[in-house]
C-alpha cells in the first residue's frame, strides 16, 4: 500500500461538526420544503374542490333557471291565448243573438245585416292584432303568399292567375300569417304530371 | 368553441334538422318558422330555385318544374329534367340539404358544416353513398350516415342501457317502415327491416274524406267528387278531425256552405267518435301487421323477445296505433318525444357522441320530491321544489308563532302533500336562544343546502342574535320512479282535502294566539273595563275555548270574528301593536 493510500485525512472534529450541521441544516431545509409543498398541495386541492363545487352549482343554477324560463314561457303563452280567446266571447254572444232573432217572419236582409255586423267585428279584432286579409282573386299566383290546391283549365284568364279561393289568406304585418288556398288557371292542354 | 354538428332527417315528404345545445338536442326551425321542411324542390320559369314549403305550394301550378319525393330515387342512375338540364337525385337532395344548412347557420349564428344524416335501415350501399354525395354537394362534411331507427333509439337514450332488442315502427306521411335493432356494447345492429312504401298518414285522411263525401251525397244528393275546391275542404277537415281524435274521444266535422241545391246552401256537420274513425280505417292498420310479422320472422324472434318498441312518424300519435303496439308487440310503446322530430334529434345526439360533447356533459341529479319544513299550522312549507337540479341552496325567512317564544322547532320533511304530517320526516332540531319578542317579530333564516351527493344541510339562524344550528339529512327516498309519480299524483288528488284541514288548523292557531293576547291584556287592564263589557269578553273567551276544544271550522271562524270584534272595541290601544295588527301578520311561523 502506498503512503498515499494509507494517508487518511486527519479527523477534524470541527469539520465533522460542520458537516453534521450542514447535513442537519440540509435535512431540516428539506423537511421544511416538504412541509411547505404539502401545505401548498393541500391548499391547491382545497381550491380545486371549491372551484369544482362552484362550477357544479353554477351549472345547476343555470339548469334551474332554464326550467323556470320554460315554465314562465308556457304560462305567458297560455295568458296570451286567454287574452285573444276572451276577445272572441263577445262575438259568440252576438252570434247567439243572431240565432235567437231568427223567426218565421225574419227577413233575410235584416239577418244578413246582423251577420255582416258580427263578421266586421271579428275582422276588426284580427286587425287589432296586426292580421289582415289578402285579396287574391284575379292576382297572379305567387307561392310566397298562395298555396295552389286546384288547377282550372281555362283560356278565360291568363295562365297562373288565381281564379278561385278555397281558403282566405292572411298577413301579419308584412309576413304571411296563413297562405291563401287557391285554384289557379292553367292552359287546357297543359299536361298534368301526377 | 367546437363547431356544431347538425343532425338531419332527410325524409321522403319532410326533412328536419336539429343540433345539440348544452347537451340537449333541439330542432332548428326553418326560415319560415316551421320545424318541418317539405322535401320539395322547384325551378321557376325565370330560373330561380325554390326549396321547401314555398316549392310545395306551387307544385300544382308547375308540376313539370317541381320535384318531390326524390328520396325514392336516390342511389339510382335516373335523372330529372327541367329546362333541358338533367339533375341527379343527389343534386336535388343537396338543394334540400343546402336550405337546411342555411337555416341552421342563420339560427346558430355561425357555420354548420358538419352533419350526421339519417337514412332508412334498408338503404343499400349505393343509396347511402348517394346520400353522402348529396351532403358533399351541399358543402357539408357528412361525418356519419345513421339508420333512422337507430337515430330514434339514440334520441331516447337507449344506447346507455344494457343490451336489448328494439322494434321501431315508423309511420310517416307516405311510408311505413318496420325495423328491428339489437344493441350490444353500445352499438346498434339492424336485425331486419320491412314495410309498405305506400302506406302513410295521408291514407287515413283520404279514407275519412271519402266517408264525408259519401255522407254528404247521401244526405244532400250532391256529388262533390268533381269539385276540386270542395274536395280540398273535405281533405283538410278530415286531417283536422284525425289530429283532434288523437287527443279527444269525439269531435265534430263542421263544413258550412259546402255545396248548394237550387241556389240554397247546403252544409255538413258530422259528429265523429274516435271508435268510428278507427272502424273506418281498420283496413289501413291491418296493412301494418304483415310487414311487422315478417320483420320478426326475418330476425328469428317473436314479439316476446322485444325489450322496447319505439314509435316514429306523426301518424303514430293515433291512440289505436299505440294500442296495436300493446296488443301485437306486447310492449308499452316508448313515446314522449315528438314523433315527427325524434329521428333528427337522434341524429344530433349521434353528432354529440362522435364529437365527444356528450362525454363532457356534467350530469347532474334532481331532487325527485320537494323538501321543506313543518309550519305552526301543520302546513308543509316547500323550500326546494321537486325536480330542482342539484347542488343548490335556498333560504327562506320564518318567524315565531307565540309571544316570547324561546326556541323554534325545525322539522325537515320530504314529499308533495300540503299537510306536513303526511310527508316523510327526514330530521329535526331546535334553535334556541331566541330573544323575547312578540310573535311575528323574530326573523329566523332557514337554509336548505343540497350538495352533489344529495346530502341536505339544513340550518336555522336567528338574524337578531346570530344563534345558529344545523342538521345533516339524506334526501334519498329509496323510492322508484313509479312510486314517486304515484305520490305526486296522490298529492294532487288530495290537495283540496289537505287544504281544508290546513284552513281549520290555521283557524286554531289564530284562535290560540288571539286568546293569549286577550288574556295578557286583561291581566293588565281588567280593572279598567266596565263589568258588563268584561262579562261580554268572558263570554267570547269561553265560546272560543269551546270551539277550540271540539268546534268545526265554521264555529272556530265565528268565535274568532266575535272575539276580535269584542277585543278591538273593548280593549283600548296603548301604543303597543294592536291585536288586529298581530292577527293580520302572515302566518309564516315555524313551530
Amino acid at each position: 500500500m502506498s503512503d498515499e493510500m494509507h494517508e487518511q485525512e486527519e479527523w477534524n472534529p470541527q469539520t465533522a461538526a460542520d458537516i453534521a450541521e450542514a447535513a442537519s441544516e440540509t435535512s431540516s431545509a428539506g423537511q421544511d420544503d416538504a412541509l411547505e409543498l404539502r401545505a401548498a398541495l393541500t391548499q391547491c386541492q382545497q381550491e380545486l374542490q371549491e372551484a369544482r363545487n362552484a362550477y357544479l352549482r353554477a351549472h345547476a343554477d343555470f339548469d334551474n333557471f332554464r326550467k323556470r324560463m320554460r315554465a314562465e314561457r308556457d304560462q305567458e303563452f297560455a295568458r296570451g291565448s286567454d287574452r285573444v280567446l276572451s276577445e272572441l266571447l263577445p262575438i259568440v254572444d252576438n252570434f247567439e243573438r243572431a240565432l235567437a232573432a231568427v223567426t218565421a217572419t225574419s227577413t233575410v236582409a235584416s239577418l244578413q245585416e246582423g251577420v255582416e255586423l258580427i263578421y266586421r267585428h271579428l275582422i276588426s279584432l284580427l286587425e287589432r292584432y296586426g292580421i289582415t286579409q289578402m285579396e287574391v282573386e284575379g292576382q297572379p299566383f305567387d307561392p310566397k303568399y298562395h298555396d295552389a290546391v286546384a288547377r282550372v283549365a281555362t283560356t278565360a284568364k291568363p295562365e297562373h292567375t288565381i281564379v278561385g279561393e278555397v281558403q282566405r289568406g292572411y298577413r301579419k304585418n308584412s309576413d304571411v300569417f296563413r297562405p291563401a288556398k287557391v285554384a289557379v288557371a292553367v292552359a287546357p292542354d297543359e299536361p298534368i304530371e301526377e | 368553441m367546437a363547431e356544431n354538428i347538425i343532425g338531419i332527417d332527410l325524409g321522403t315528404t319532410n326533412s328536419v334538422v336539429a343540433v345539440l345545445e348544452n347537451g340537449e338536442p333541439r330542432i332548428i326551425p326553418t326560415a319560415e318558422g316551421s320545424h318541418l321542411c317539405p322535401s320539395v324542390v322547384a325551378f321557376t320559369p325565370s330560373g330561380d330555385r325554390l326549396v321547401g314549403e314555398i316549392a310545395r305550394r306551387q307544385m300544382l301550378t308547375h308540376p313539370a318544374r317541381t320535384i318531390a319525393s326524390i328520396k325514392r330515387r336516390i342511389g339510382t342512375r335516373s335523372t330529372v329534367a327541367v329546362d333541358g338540364r338533367h339533375y341527379t337525385p343527389p343534386e336535388i337532395s343537396a338543394m334540400i340539404l343546402q336550405k337546411l344548412r342555411d337555416d341552421a347557420e342563420s339560427y346558430l349564428g355561425g357555420p354548420a358544416r358538419k352533419a350526421v344524416i339519417t337514412v332508412p335501415a334498408y338503404f343499400n350501399d349505393a343509396q347511402r353513398q348517394a346520400t353522402k354525395d348529396a351532403g358533399r354537394i351541399a358543402g357539408l362534411d357528412v361525418i356519419r350516415i345513421v339508420n333512422e331507427p337507430t337515430a330514434a333509439a339514440l334520441a331516447y337514450g337507449m344506447e346507455r342501457q344494457q343490451a336489448q332488442t328494439i322494434l321501431v315502427w315508423d309511420l310517416g306521411g307516405g311510408t311505413f317502415d318496420v325495423s328491428i335493432l339489437s344493441l350490444g356494447g353500445g352499438v346498434f345492429q339492424v336485425r331486419s327491416t320491412n314495410g309498405d312504401t305506400h302506406l302513410g298518414g295521408d291514407d287515413w285522411d283520404v279514407a275519412l274524406a271519402r266517408h264525408l263525401l259519401s255522407l254528404f251525397h247521401q244526405r244532400e244528393g250532391i256529388d262533390l267528387s268533381h269539385d276540386r275546391l270542395a274536395l280540398q275542404r273535405l281533405k283538410d277537415a278530415a286531417e283536422t278531425a284525425k289530429i283532434q281524435l288523437s287527443a279527444l274521444d269525439t269531435t265534430t266535422v263542421n263544413l258550412p256552405f259546402l255545396g248548394a241545391v237550387n241556389g240554397q246552401p247546403r252544409h255538413l256537420e258530422v259528429p265523429m267518435a274516435r271508435q268510428d274513425f278507427e272502424s273506418l280505417t281498420a283496413g289501413l292498420r291491418e296493412r301494418m301487421i304483415g310487414p311487422t310479422t315478417q320483420a320478426l320472422y326475418d330476425a328469428k324472434m317473436s314479439a316476446t323477445d322485444l325489450d322496447a318498441v319505439i314509435l316514429v312518424g306523426g301518424s303514430t300519435r293515433m291512440p289505436i296505433i299505440q294500442q296495436m303496439a300493446r296488443d301485437i308487440l306486447k310492449q308499452e310503446p316508448v313515446v314522449g318525444i315528438n314523433p315527427d322530430e325524434v329521428v333528427a334529434l337522434g341524429a344530433a345526439v349521434q353528432g354529440g357522441i362522435i364529437s365527444g360533447e356528450l362525454d363532457k356533459l356534467v350530469l347532474l341529479d334532481v331532487t325527485p320530491l320537494s323538501l321543506g319544513i313543518e309550519m305552526a299550522n301543520g302546513a308543509f312549507a316547500r323550500i326546494i321544489p321537486r325536480n330542482t337540479t342539484i347542488p343548490t341552496s335556498e333560504t327562506r325567512a320564518f318567524t315565531t308563532s307565540q309571544d316570547n317564544q324561546p326556541a323554534v322547532d325545525v322539522h325537515v320533511l320530504q314529499g308533495e302533500r300540503e299537510l306536513a304530517a303526511q310527508n316523510k320526516p327526514l330530521g329535526r332540531f331546535s334553535l334556541r336562544g331566541i330573544s323575547p319578542a312578540p310573535r311575528g317579530v323574530p326573523r329566523i333564516n332557514v337554509t336548505f343546502d343540497i350538495d352533489e351527493n344529495g346530502i341536505v344541510h339544513v340550518s336555522a339562524m336567528d338574524q337578531t342574535t346570530g344563534a345558529r344550528h344545523q342538521v345533516l339529512v339524506t334526501a334519498d327516498s329509496g323510492l322508484t320512479e313509479e312510486e314517486i309519480q304515484a305520490m305526486i299524483t296522490e298529492a294532487e288528488a288530495l290537495a283540496d282535502i289537505d287544504n281544508i284541514i290546513l284552513e281549520e288548523n290555521e283557524l286554531r292557531v289564530q284562535c290560540t294566539q288571539l286568546l293569549q293576547t286577550v288574556n295578557a291584556r286583561l291581566d293588565k287592564i281588567a280593572n279598567d273595563i266596565p263589568i258588563q263589557d268584561l262579562a261580554r269578553l268572558d263570554k267570547g273567551i269561553i265560546r272560543m275555548r269551546q270551539a277550540l276544544e271540539a268546534g268545526t271550522a265554521a264555529e272556530l271562524r265565528a268565535a274568532l270574528d266575535a272575539l276580535r270584534d269584542l277585543s278591538v272595541h273593548l280593549i283600548p290601544r296603548d301604543g303597543m301593536t294592536t291585536l288586529e295588527d298581530l292577527d293580520a301578520l302572515p302566518p309564516t311561523s315555524a313551530k
